[in-house]
C-alpha cells in the first residue's frame, strides 16, 4: 500500500508539472502583451518596457516559466492584474465557495445516484427504473446553463421558494471565516438564521451542477447492481433464504457500489469545470466565477495559479478516490498490502 | 461403492418420496426447455441427474425447487413434504431455502460474495433459520467446517473468499448448504470446476456431510465417473426429457437406452487400447427451438426407425419380474421392457 501511494504521489507530480508546463505555454500563447495590459491604455513605451522587465516579460519563455515555478514553489503564484493581489490570496478567498458547492453536489450525487440506481436495477423495468432512465437522458442531455436558468425561472421568479444567487442574502450576517464554508461556520457560530439561508443558497446551483452527473452515477450503478443480481453469489445468496431487501443491502450494494466509486471520483472533475458556467448563472463568487474575470482581462497570472490549484486538487481527489476503492475492496486490499 | 437403498428397496420399504415432480414443463416464452417430466427422490437416497450441457438437468434440479430463472415458467408439481414447491410463495420458500432444501453451484469461483468474510456469510444464513444467540451460532459455524474437513476454521472464517483455493471454497459452500441439515441437498455439478486432485476429496465431503445430516442428495453431473462413486440411483436426461432412469449399478452394467449406452462409450479409459482416439456421439442435440415430433435422440440414434421419427416414447417400467425399478423411454430399448406396454415395431439391433 505504501509503495502504491508512493508510486501514485510522484506520478502526480508529473502530472501537475506538465500541467503548469501545458497552461503556462498555451496562455502565452495568445497574441497580446501583458505588459501593456498591466500598464493601462494611458502608458508610454517606457512604463510598458519597465513593467515588462520588472515581471521578466522580456526574457524568453522558458526563463519566464523557471522564474514563475520558483515562485509558485515559494506560495507566491504572482499577482492578478484585475484585483491587484496576490493569486494566492485570491484562490484562498474564493476557492471554499467553489469547494462547499463541490461538496453539496457530491452530497447530491451520492444520495440521489447510487440508491436510485440500486433500487431501479432491483425492479428492472418498473417504473420507477423507466422514469429514471428517461430522467437521466434528460439530464445528461440537458446543458448547465439552460437547466440554471430553467430552475432560477421556475424555482425563484414563479414560485419565489429559493433565492436565485449569491451564497448569501444581503440581509445575511456573514459568519466569522473558520473553514470558509458558509454552511459550516453559520453553524459554528450558532447561527441557524444564516446556516438556513446559506443552505438554500445552495440548492440550485449544486442542483444544477450535480444533474448531469447525477445521471451518470445512476445508470452505473444501475448496470453494475444489474450484474452483481445476476451473479452465482446473489443466486446463492437467495437460495440460502435470504429475503430480497437483505440480498439488495448486503449482497448487492457493497459489490455494486465498488464500480460507482471510481466514476463518482471522475465527477469530481466534471463538477469543477462545470462550476465555471455555474458559478456566472448563480453570480457564486467562487473559484470558477474568478476564472472567467481572469479569462475576461486576460489576467495570465490567475488563470494559470487557478489551473494549477484546480488541477492539484482534482488529482488529489482521484487518487483519495482510488485510495477508497481499495480500502472497501478485499480483494484489491489483499493485493496492495 | 456406497451402500445402495435404492428406489426399488425404497418403495418396498412403504417410504414416501421426499421430493416428487410429476409431469414439470419448463419454457422460456413459448421455447420448452424442459418437457414434462416426473421423478421421485426418496429420503437419504443420492439421485445423479446425468446428460450433456443443454440438456436442461441443472433447469430441472431448480425449477423443481421453485428456484427459477429469471423468465422462465414452470407448470406442473413438485411436492416436498406435504407441499407444492411451484405453488409456494416467495416467503414460503425462503423459509425453506437454506434449512430443509440446500444448494451447492457449480461455479466455485463466484458462489461466495467477493466483500464479505467467510464468517458473515454463514453466521448470516444460520442466523436467519435458527433462534439461537450469537455465540451459538459461531460455535456451529466453526464445527460445521470442521466437519466439512477444513483444519483451521477460526482462520477460514476470517478470510474472503479470494484468499481461499477452489477446494476450500466449495467446502466453504457446502457447510453453507449442509450446516442446518436439509432434508434435501441439491448440489449442481459441485467439482466441475475444481481439479481432479481436489475432486475426490471434495466428494467425500459432500458424501460424509449428506450422510450425517440424513440428507437426500440430488446430484447433477455429466461425470459418470462421480455417478458410479456416489449416486444410488441415475436419472440420464437428454434435450429436456428423462430417457431413463435405473439404479446407478443397473445403468452402469448395462445401459437401457441407445443413449445411455452412447454416454458410457464416451468416457475415455486410460487403459483403452484403441489409439487414444475419443468416441464422441455423431451429430447434434436438437434446438430447443425445433424438437423433434418423435423421440427427441432419433436423429443421432443408430438403431432409429421410422416409428421412433413419428412417435415420442413415454418413460415406461422395466420388465418388472427383473425386480429392478428402471425406466425406459425408448421403443427399442436394449433391455427387456414389461411386456403389454410394448409398441408394435420390430426390434433391430443390427
Amino acid at each position: 500500500m505504501l509503495r502504491y501511494l508512493l508510486k501514485r504521489i510522484l506520478s502526480l507530480i508529473a502530472v501537475l508539472v506538465g500541467m503548469s508546463v501545458l497552461t503556462f505555454w498555451l496562455t502565452h500563447l495568445i497574441p497580446a502583451n501583458p505588459a501593456r495590459l498591466m500598464a493601462g491604455q494611458q502608458a508610454s513605451a517606457e512604463q510598458v518596457a519597465e513593467i515588462a522587465r520588472k515581471f521578466h516579460l522580456d526574457r524568453p519563455l522558458v526563463e519566464q516559466y523557471f522564474y514563475y515555478s520558483k515562485g509558485v514553489l515559494q506560495g507566491d503564484f504572482g499577482n492578478s492584474m484585475t484585483t491587484r493581489r496576490p493569486v494566492l490570496a485570491d484562490l484562498e478567498e474564493f476557492f471554499p465557495a467553489t469547494a462547499e458547492l463541490t461538496v453539496a453536489s457530491l452530497v447530491i450525487i451520492l444520495l440521489l445516484g447510487v440508491p436510485s440506481g440500486l433500487l431501479a436495477a432491483a425492479r428492472r423495468n418498473g417504473w420507477f427504473d423507466r422514469l429514471n432512465f428517461a430522467g437521466s437522458l434528460v439530464a445528461v442531455s440537458m446543458p448547465a446553463f439552460w437547466l440554471g436558468l430553467l430552475l432560477q425561472l421556475y424555482f425563484y421568479r414563479y414560485l419565489d421558494w429559493l433565492p436565485v444567487g449569491g451564497r448569501l442574502a444581503i440581509e445575511d450576517i456573514e459568519p466569522d471565516r473558520v473553514t470558509g464554508f458558509l454552511t459550516v461556520d453559520s453553524l459554528l457560530a450558532g447561527d441557524l438564521e444564516t446556516f438556513r439561508s446559506a443552505l438554500l443558497h445552495l440548492v440550485l446551483p449544486s442542483v444544477t451542477l450535480a444533474a448531469g452527473s447525477v445521471a451518470i452515477v445512476f445508470r452505473m450503478t444501475r448496470a453494475s447492481a444489474g450484474s452483481v443480481l445476476r451473479s452465482t453469489y446473489v443466486r446463492a445468496a437467495r437460495s440460502r433464504g435470504i429475503s430480497e431487501r437483505a440480498v439488495m443491502i448486503r449482497h448487492v450494494a457493497p459489490n455494486a457500489v465498488l464500480p460507482a466509486i471510481t466514476v463518482i471520483g471522475l465527477q469530481i472533475g466534471v463538477i469543477i469545470s462545470g462550476s465555471v458556467i455555474v458559478e456566472s448563472i448563480f453570480s457564486w463568487p467562487g473559484i470558477g466565477l474568478y476564472m472567467v474575470n481572469a479569462i475576461k482581462y486576460l489576467d495570465y497570472q490567475a488563470i494559470v495559479g487557478v489551473t494549477i490549484v484546480v488541477s492539484a486538487v482534482f488529482v488529489l481527489c482521484n487518487l483519495l478516490v482510488d485510495v477508497l476503492y481499495i480500502a472497501v475492496n478485499p480483494q484489491m486490499r489483499g493485493r496492495m498490502i | 461403492m456406497a451402500f445402495s437403498p435404492a428406489k426399488a428397496t425404497a418403495e418396498m420399504a412403504g417410504w414416501e418420496p421426499l421430493l416428487s415432480v410429476r409431469d414439470m414443463t419448463v419454457r422460456f416464452g413459448t421455447t420448452v426447455v424442459v418437457e414434462g417430466i416426473s421423478f421421485d427422490v426418496y429420503p437419504e437416497e443420492i439421485v445423479a441427474i446425468v446428460g450433456e450441457s443443454g440438456s436442461g438437468k441443472s433447469m430441472t434440479v431448480f425449477s423443481a425447487t421453485g428456484l427459477m430463472q429469471p423468465g422462465s415458467t414452470v407448470s406442473g408439481e413438485s411436492r416436498f413434504g406435504g407441499e407444492d414447491l411451484l405453488a409456494l410463495s416467495g416467503k414460503a420458500l425462503r423459509s425453506i431455502y437454506g434449512s430443509r432444501i440446500g444448494y451447492i453451484f457449480q461455479d466455485v469461483m463466484t458462489s461466495l460474495n467477493p466483500v464479505r468474510r467467510i464468517r458473515s456469510q454463514i453466521k448470516e444464513t444460520f442466523a436467519l433459520h435458527l433462534k439461537a444467540s450469537d455465540a451459538e451460532i459461531e460455535a456451529r459455524a466453526v464445527s460445521v467446517l470442521k466437519g466439512c474437513g477444513i483444519v483451521d476454521p477460526d482462520r477460514i472464517l476470517g478470510s474472503y473468499p479470494h484468499e481461499l483455493s477452489g477446494g476450500l471454497r466449495q467446502r466453504v459452500m457446502i457447510g453453507l448448504a449442509t450446516g442446518l441439515s436439509p432434508a434435501l441437498l441439491i448440489a449442481d455439478e459441485p467439482t466441475t470446476a475444481l481439479d481432479t486432485s481436489t475432486q475426490a476429496q471434495v466428494l467425500d465431503t459432500l458424501a460424509e456431510m449428506s450422510r450425517r445430516s440424513r440428507s437426500s442428495v440430488v446430484l447433477v453431473t455429466h461425470n459418470l465417473g462421480v455417478v458410479a462413486a456416489l449416486a444410488h440411483r441415475v436419472i440420464v436426461m437428454y434435450c429436456g426429457r428423462i430417457l431413463e432412469t435405473a439404479s446407478s449399478q443397473e445403468l452402469l452394467d448395462s445401459p437401457g437406452h441407445p443413449y445411455t449406452a452412447a454416454l458410457l462409450a464416451a468416457v475415455p479409459l486410460i487403459d483403452h487400447d484403441d489409439g487414444g482416439r475419443l468416441k464422441g456421439i455423431p451429430g447434434e442435440m436438437p434446438s430447443p427451438l425445433d424438437r423433434p415430433a418423435g423421440c427427441i435422440y432419433a436423429a443421432r440414434c443408430p438403431y432409429a426407425q421410422e416409428l421412433c421419427l413419428r412417435e415420442r416414447p413415454e418413460l415406461r417400467q422395466a420388465d418388472p419380474a427383473a425386480q429392478t425399478a428402471r425406466e425406459v423411454a425408448c421403443h427399442f430399448p436394449l433391455v427387456p421392457i414389461s411386456a403389454g406396454t410394448q409398441p408394435s415395431g420390430q426390434r433391430v439391433h443390427s
